[in-house]
Order: structure tokens, then C-alpha cells, then sequence
């Protein structure tokens, strides 16, 4: 027995050795997975089953199975598509004004000077100012009687006497700009990463070869940027997708409905109109549409 | 086996005192029996605070045995609060509760009647509570046969006025506006009259509750009515649609800001308490404000009541009371609290303290307000009327006030709709939301 045992002991170490390390990577995951699970999935998993009870809490004080009939009203609410249309002027307009505002400045900020570095730092400011101050801020700016920007708009003749928040078209461009605005900071930090991640030698070259700013910038600048501004916009348009508080403290989504986007769509769907389960049918619409948007934008990332 | 005596024994007696601790705290509370009873009160305001903090410390006083946890959910947040804990879980005892949206809580089956805590109190002290609800308050709370709530506080709104104004513009001091036209000619002159350095009236006409809250004393004067014979919208009449031109006009002929079709009610407020204005609806509580801002113009304020329709006089009904949620499970110990707070020497307390009106008749006509300026407030009362009278309430009403009414107001003003356009879209999403 005991020749029979003693070769094996020794063969056993390696064996629990490797077993060991085969685990551990998977042990020292575990608790992130699990995190991640627990705040993500098992929400996701909760809406989508949600989104498929009848529960109209006037009427019915318990979710009971409903299959699809939150899925059939949504196809049918006129108004919550007009939303959703709003919804993608809203994100497309508010990434454009990102790029347009934060490229520029990300640009003059990528020369070395000590305005370039002061400014940086307060450039920040909308980015880090809360919705409620800006929303707030913004109403006083756009006021018709006393707004500073009001009266500018007024004597552009852009605006008549009142705010530019109570015309339709108006107050959804003005809310556009100013989630710009506020977004256009984080693009800002972005895009000057990248920019000193650019070799002076290839602008040195492009230079010895004759060219000019606009073919620089056009040639060497923006694609060697290309990737972070396709990244950051998918990011910045997610979270302008999925807005909220900055049009429900500006207009209340009016005036009428004019900037009503989906986040406000939702949002009355449960705290108004007391339908969680119609409220969670719009959320996976709203997620399915966002995933393939966001997978057909990154096709556009380049691979050299 | 060896055993280190000094370390096991150091190890065993300090799980022993623990355990004891544990028992100690455990028992204490037992010992005492104490019940804890959550309540979500909405008020922010300090002298709110203190006034439920007294009133807390009188309950518990009398009640040794049950503690009222008293927990702040602002008014701005309290609609999301309850709603969440309505799906998710986690609804207090007892909270405070808009009066227009009782019902909807109760279709949702979520309170508790309290007619046996009336029915115990009358049995305990005499008279009748029920018979001291406010005749407009009755309407949203007493539904299917039962109460569902016992006021606190009631409100209406009555006109306040500058007399200084008024002069500049040749118009009688004296002889405030009683009727919508005679307001909406006042406030025209009174702005023409101004030349730019006031409006004639601060009135809204955004999605902001303040519209309704105002131009529901226009629709109900003129005589239309929110849910018709038929269980349908009824405002598609010549009545609404006289109320809503009246209305409209105000902002139509430049007597308010320009900004009204975007503004809320406390702008408009702070509007009139800087002197932009000239006239405002408001509650009584704006006379203390004045009062303490210092107004320059505060000894030419008048009161007078809401302007009437053709067909009387339709006072806003404000107002919240204490409710009893089905989830509680300290009921008894809670309908205590609810009507120990909302009766008697203590609710008098409080709405000293916090400056409103009680929402119980015989509080109410004794003093303070049966003096100025709340006499005039407490007078107009019964004149006060929910927004869907002479209906009973509806579960719909917070959705309806806000997404439909206010909507047909702002659409006229903005010059989107034609009247007829916007009340037979009103009338079509009325009917929608009640079908649903």
C-alpha cells in the first residue's frame, strides 16, 4: 500500500497547483461579474418582464400576465412615436453641437499657453454644474422681459416679445443648444487627449510637403481623431438619448408637445398616467432601437 | 486537547456580553411595546416642521407607547415617492396627500377607509367629523360610501389687488373686479396705464398646475363642467369655450407677462411680492410674504374674492389631508395619530404654526380666521369647488389637470389652436384617458 500510495503524492501537487490557477483568475472576476449582473441584468431582466404584464394601476392595483398587449399600444400611440422622432432630432442635434463647439475649442486648447490651461480647467464648468442650476439659469438668460440672451434674440429678431420657450420649433432648437452646451466639455477633454497623442513629426512632414492648415487638419488631424470622436459621440448621444431633466425643467416638454422626447414620454407613463407596465415597454423599445443605432455607428470606426 | 485558558475564556465571555447586549436591546424595546408609525409629511418649510414636531411630541406625550417617525418627502418629489412605493414597495403608515388625488389611490386600492376611526372618535369625544369637513372637500373624500381621509388644510384663493395701481389707472380702489370680464378689463388698463413698469395681472398659461388651479374658477363660473351627464368629457360647450376666450384674452391682450404660456406659479408669485403686478390669485399665505418682505406697497393691498362667471362664484378647492395606507401594518396605532392630529386642540396648533386654514369647519371659524386677512378666505370656502364638479372625484384627475386642460389653455394662448379646436381636442383626450 504504501508503495502504491507514495508515487501519487507527489504527482497530486502540480495537479491542485494548476487547478488553483485555473480558478483564480475566475475567483477574482466573480465579484465583479456578479456586480455587474446584479445592476445591470437583473434590472434589464425585470423590465423586459415587466414590459409584458397588463398593469394599469387604476384599474388594476397587481401586474398580471399580459404578453404583448403593452407592445400593441405602443404600436398604435401616435404620439409616443412623434416623441421618439423628436427624440433622435434631440440626440443628433445635441452630439452636433458637441462637435461643433468642442473640436474648435479642444483645438486651441492643444496650444501650449497658460490661457490654454486656465481655460481648460474652467471649460468644465457646464459639464459639471447640475441640470436644476443650468435649467434655472438658462430660464432667467431666455427670459422675455429681463433675459439677457432674450433681449439678443429680440433685437436679432429671432425672437418676437415673448420667450423663445414658447414657440414650438424655437424652444426645442434653444434646449438642443444648451444640452450642447452642457455636453460639449467632455468632447472637449476627449479630443485634446487625442490630439496630444498626434506625433509632431507627421505635421512637420505634412508641412515640408507643402501642406496648408485646412489640408492638416483634414489629412493628419482628422483621422487620427476619428475614432475618439465616433466613441465619444456614441457616449455623449447614448446619454442624450436617454435625457430627461434638462427639457422637463426648461418646458415641461411643451410648449404643447414640442419638446416632449421620450425620457419625458416615460416618465409620465408612470408618475401621471400610473402605467408601469406600458412605461417598461417603452424602455426596451427604446434600448432595442439605441443598440442597433449604436452598432451601426460603430461600423463607421476606422481600422488603420 | 490544550486549551489557553486567558484567550477562551476573554474569547467566550466577550460573545456572552454581546449576546446579552443584543438581549438587553431587544427586550428594552419589547419591554416597552413600542410601536413605530412612519409618516411622509410634504412640507419643507421650517415653520411647518416645527409645527408637526409639536404636534409629534403632543401624540407621543399622551401615546407613550407608539412613536411617529416623521419623514420629509417634498411636495415636488411625493407623486414619484408614492407612486414607486406603490409598485416596488415600501409605503409609509400615513402621509399627507394632494386632495385631487385621493381617489386615485383609491382605485388604485392602495388606502385604508378611516370611517371606523371617525366613527371611534365621535364614540370617544362627541359630535360628528364628518359634519366638520369643508361641504368641497367632501367631494374628494368621501367616495363609494366611505372616507377615505381627514383633512388638515384647506385653501382657496382670492384675489389680491394693488390700490396703487388701480389709482394710476382711474379705476375705483375700492371697487376691486367681481366678474372675469371686469378682471380682464382691469388688467388691461391697469398694464396700458403702467407703461411697462407692471402687468395688469399675473396669470398663467403654461402646463404648470397654476393654470388650472386659476382658470378652473373661470370654467366652473361660466357653468361648464368637466365630466358631463354621460360619464364623458362635458366641457364641449358654449360655456368652457366663453370661459377659455376670457381667459386667454388676458394674455392675448398683453395684461400679462409675455413669458405666461412658459412660466409657473411661483414665478408669478415672486413676480407679484417684487411689484411686477398689479392683481394675482393667490392664498392666504401671500399676506404674511408681503408682510414680511417689507412691501413698499403693502399698506395698498386689498383682498377681494374670486371673480365670478354668469353662473356664480367657484372658489379653487386646495387643500391636503392625512391618509391611511393599506400597507401599514399598525393601523390601529395610526388612525390614532391621524386623528389625533387632524381634530381639536392639535390641529389648531399646527395650522397656527404652519399658517393655513384647518381643514375641519369648526376650527376654521374660530380665531384666527375669523379676523383679516383670513376671514375673507375662510368666507369664500363655500364657495370653493372641486375641478370636476359637481362630479364625484375621478381617479383620473392628476393626469387630466395636467395633460389635457392645461394643454387646451397654452394651446389657445400660443395661437396654435382656435378655441373650438382646442376644447373638442381636450374633450378627446378626456374621453380617452377615462376609457382607458
Amino acid at each position: 500500500m504504501a508503495t502504491a500510495i507514495g508515487p501519487s503524492v507527489p504527482a497530486q501537487g502540480p495537479v491542485e497547483r494548476s487547478t488553483l490557477d485555473r480558478m483564480l483568475p475566475y475567483g477574482l472576476v466573480a465579484p465583479a461579474v456578479f456586480v455587474a449582473f446584479a445592476i445591470a441584468v437583473v434590472p434589464m431582466g425585470y423590465v423586459l418582464w415587466l414590459s409584458l404584464q397588463d398593469w394599469y394601476l387604476l384599474r388594476r392595483p397587481a401586474p398580471v400576465w399580459g404578453g404583448l398587449i403593452n407592445y400593441n399600444q405602443l404600436f398604435h400611440d401616435a404620439s409616443l412615436w412623434a416623441a421618439f422622432g423628436r427624440t433622435w432630432i434631440w440626440t443628433i442635434g445635441t452630439v452636433f453641437v458637441e462637435l461643433f463647439l468642442g473640436v474648435p475649442i479642444a483645438l486651441l486648447f492643444n496650444r501650449e499657453s497658460s490661457v490654454s490651461r486656465t481655460a481648460s480647467a474652467l471649460i468644465l464648468l457646464p459639464w459639471v454644474t447640475p441640470f436644476v442650476v443650468l435649467g434655472f439659469g438658462w430660464r432667467f438668460l431666455l427670459d422675455g422681459d429681463v433675459g439677457p440672451i432674450q433681449g439678443i434674440l429680440r433685437m436679432l429678431g429671432i425672437s418676437g416679445t415673448g420667450s423663445v420657450l414658447n414657440d414650438p420649433v424655437r424652444a426645442l432648437i434653444a434646449i438642443i443648444i444648451i444640452s450642447g452646451w452642457k455636453g460639449m466639455p467632455f468632447m472637449v477633454i476627449a479630443v485634446l487627449a487625442a490630439l496630444k497623442s498626434i506625433p509632431k513629426d507627421i505635421y512637420e512632414a505634412a508641412e515640408v510637403d507643402g501642406a496648408g492648415a485646412l489640408r492638416r487638419f483634414y489629412h493628419v488631424t482628422l483621422p487620427a481623431i476619428w475614432n475618439t470622436l465616433l466613441t465619444v459621440g456614441i457616449v455623449l448621444g447614448i446619454l442624450a438619448f436617454y435625457s430627461f431633466d434638462l427639457p422637463w425643467i426648461m418646458t415641461r416638454g411643451g410648449p404643447q408637445t414640442a419638446t416632449t422626447i421620450v425620457g419625458i414620454t416615460i416618465y409620465k407613463a408612470v408618475f401621471q398616467e400610473l402605467r408601469p407596465a406600458y412605461a417598461a415597454a417603452i424602455s426596451v423599445v427604446m434600448l432595442v432601437l439605441l443598440f442597433v443605432a449604436s452598432i451601426l455607428a460603430l461600423r463607421l470606426r476606422r481600422k488603420d | 486537547m490544550k486549551l489557553h485558558f486567558p484567550r477562551y475564556f476573554a474569547s467566550r465571555f466577550a460573545q456572552v456580553i454581546t449576546c446579552v447586549a443584543l438581549a438587553v436591546t431587544a427586550c428594552a424595546n419589547l419591554a416597552v411595546g413600542e410601536t413605530h408609525i412612519v409618516f411622509w409629511q410634504f412640507s419643507t418649510r421650517d415653520a411647518d416642521v416645527a409645527g408637526w414636531k409639536n404636534a409629534i411630541a403632543q401624540f407621543e406625550k399622551i401615546n407613550p407607547e407608539i412613536k411617529v417617525d416623521m419623514e420629509i418627502v417634498p411636495w415636488a418629489d411625493q407623486q414619484q415617492r408614492l407612486v414607486s412605493a406603490l409598485s416596488a414597495g415600501g409605503l409609509p403608515d400615513v402621509s399627507m396627500l394632494g386632495n385631487n388625488v385621493v381617489a386615485q389611490f383609491v382605485a388604485a386600492g392602495s388606502l385604508t377607509p378611516v370611517d371606523d376611526y371617525f366613527a371611534n372618535y365621535n364614540k370617544e369625544h362627541g359630535g360628528d367629523v364628518a359634519a366638520d369637513v369643508w361641504p368641497g372637500d367632501k367631494g374628494y373624500y368621501y367616495l363609494s360610501g366611505h372616507w377615505w381621509a381627514s383633512p388638515v388644510c384647506v385653501e382657496t384663493r382670492a384675489l389680491y389687488y394693488r390700490k396703487d395701481l388701480f389709482r394710476q389707472a382711474d379705476l375705483d380702489p375700492d371697487n376691486p373686479p367681481s366678474t372675469w370680464e371686469q378682471l380682464a378689463t382691469a388688467a388691461d388698463k391697469i398694464t396700458k396705464a403702467a407703461k411697462g413698469a407692471a402687468y395688469g395681472i399675473a396669470l398663467s398659461t403654461s402646463l404648470d398646475y397654476y393654470t388650472v388651479q386659476n382658470f378652473m374658477s373661470a370654467y366652473l363660473g361660466y357653468g361648464a363642467r368637466m365630466i358631463g351627464e354621460n360619464g364623458k368629457c362635458g366641457f364641449n360647450t358654449p360655456e368652457f369655450k366663453a370661459a377659455l376666450t376670457v381667459y386667454v384674452s388676458m394674455y392675448k391682450n398683453h395684461s400679462t407677462h409675455p413669458d405666461a404660456p412658459s412660466m409657473n406659479g411661483d414665478t408669478f408669485r415672486r413676480g407679484f411680492r417684487d411689484g411686477k403686478y398689479a392683481m394675482i390669485l393667490a392664498d392666504p399665505g401671500l399676506y404674511g410674504d408681503l408682510k414680511s418682505d417689507n412691501a413698499p406697497f403693502f399698506k395698498d393691498i386689498g383682498i377681494a374674492m374670486v371673480p365670478a362667471g354668469p353662473k356664480g362664484r367657484a372658489g379653487f378647492l386646495g387643500g391636503w389631508p392625512l391618509v391611511l395606507w393599506k400597507a401599514s401594518e399598525h393601523k390601529e396605532d395610526a388612525g390614532k395619530w391621524i386623528m389625533f392630529v387632524t381634530h381639536s386642540d392639535a390641529l389648531r396648533s399646527l395650522a397656527t404654526a404652519a399658517n393655513f386654514i384647518p381643514g375641519a369647519v369648526s376650527i376654521a371659524k374660530g380665531s384666527p380666521w375669523n379676523s383679516p386677512p383670513y376671514a375673507l378666505f375662510v368666507d369664500q370656502l363655500k364657495d370653493a369647488k372641486p375641478y370636476q364638479y359637481p362630479s364625484e372625484a375621478i381617479p383620473q384627475m392628476g393626469q387630466l389637470e395636467v395633460d389635457t386642460i392645461q394643454k387646451a389653455v397654452q394651446a389657445v394662448a400660443l395661437g396654435q389652436q382656435s378655441v373650438d379646436e382646442a376644447t373638442a381636442q381636450l374633450c378627446a383626450t378626456i374621453d380617452e384617458v377615462l376609457a382607458r
